[in-house]
């Protein structure tokens, strides 16, 4: 079994020019995601792990593994808010 | 005397001078170009030792004295506009529009939405509304209210004196009026309010006694600033707050240092050149 990052339930995505607004409904809050965090959150589908994403982000954006930290911690926010759930699949 | 929200027409008739005089501070007939519109008249009259509100032939409130009939009657107005929208946000903002594009100049109170609107007018904008705006899926509603000026701002408009003088007014502590302004008694050429979409969005930020300068400010970044002057309603909150993310999204994006109003009206005529 390996753990996927799959997005939460009763979200309401947003999409604007720069990002996303999402309103998470049970919280009653509203996070605002960069382009960079909404293309993680996207990748966020239940088919791949955190490690999974951080490859194919920095591939994306040709990062050579420079802002690996980044893009993790850019999940570990995810998750913390509650915006994704991991998953074992 | 007419009194507006979006889709009601409010008469508001008295038999009491005092009672007249004081009301006008209400005082809001513009076009409104919403259909259908209903008629609704409010009528204060002395019964007894108090005052008597009545709405379309129904006790509506009792008062006690002019600035309570006031101060009901401006509550029930507010309810009205809510009525029309109830499920829109309502934005601190002021709209003014220049060749068919829409500008929303968002700020708290006393951010200087007002000052900045009156100068338009002197320029040649058509104003819409100096204060609130509701957020539709089908485009912007600015609110239809006279414009509000505070009387210690009137020793900045000079060109106004006599206009504030004469201008109907509430007092609700010495030395603190807020005058009831018709954009036409301004300068406006015309007072016409129209349902349509936001062409930019520009975020107020006060800088008193400074320069005024304007930069692009992003969608997200907008978004985030819009929502501190915004009002949701109690539910539908996920559809208000698309609507909000919706008009701003497919808006241009500002942040203005709001300073001296010459530079201020400068930026904002540039931005006019780029939209038109």
């Amino acid at each position: 079994m390996t753990d996927v990052l799959v997005r939460a339930d009763g979200l309401d995505v947003n999409e604007v020019p720069d990002g996303y607004v999402i309103y998470q409904t049970a919280a009653d809050r509203v996070h605002y995601l960069n382009k960079i965090a909404a293309i993680v959150f996207e990748l966020c589908d239940g088919a791949r792990g955190a490690d999974d994403i951080v490859t194919r982000v920095s591939q994306m954006f040709k990062l050579e593994g420079k802002a690996d930290a980044e893009i993790e911690d850019c999940i570990q926010s995810l998750l913390k808010e509650g915006l994704v759930l991991s998953d074992s699949k | 005397m007419i009194a507006r929200s979006w889709f009601r027409r409010v008469t508001l008739c008295t038999s009491q001078p005092e009672i007249f005089q004081a009301i006008r501070y209400l005082e809001c007939d513009p076009e409104v170009a919403a259909e259908p519109v209903e008629e609704l008249t409010i009528s204060v009259e002395p019964y007894r030792s108090y005052y008597r509100i009545v709405r379309n032939g129904e006790l509506m409130r009792e008062q006690m004295s002019a600035q309570g009939v006031t101060e009901s009657l401006h509550a029930e107005l507010m309810f009205l506009s809510l009525a029309d929208f109830p499920s829109a946000p309502l934005i601190h903002a002021a709209s003014v529009r220049r060749g068919g594009r829409r500008l929303l100049l968002v700020g708290p109170k006393g951010g200087g939405k007002t000052m900045l609107t009156l100068h338009l007018i002197r320029e040649g904008y058509d104003v819409e509304g100096d204060e609130n705006v509701f957020v539709t899926p089908d485009g912007v509603v600015p609110r239809p209210r006279g414009l509000r000026v505070k009387e210690s701002a009137a020793p900045l408009l000079p060109h106004l004196t006599e206009i504030l003088d004469a201008a109907p007014y509430y007092q609700s502590l010495p030395g603190f009026r807020i005058y009831n302004l018709d954009p036409r008694a301004a300068g406006a050429s015309s007072w016409r309010i129209e349902r349509g979409r936001a062409d930019a969005v520009v975020l107020l930020r006060p800088n008193h006694g400074g320069w005024s300068s304007m930069r692009p400010l992003s969608s997200l970044d907008l978004v985030r600033e819009v929502m501190q002057e915004c009002g949701l309603p109690e539910t539908g909150r996920a559809k208000a707050i698309g609507a909000i993310a919706k008009t701003i999204g497919n808006a241009k994006g500002f942040d203005l240092s709001l300073g001296e109003l010459r530079g201020a009206v400068a930026c904002l005529d540039r931005l006019c050149q780029e939209l038109a």
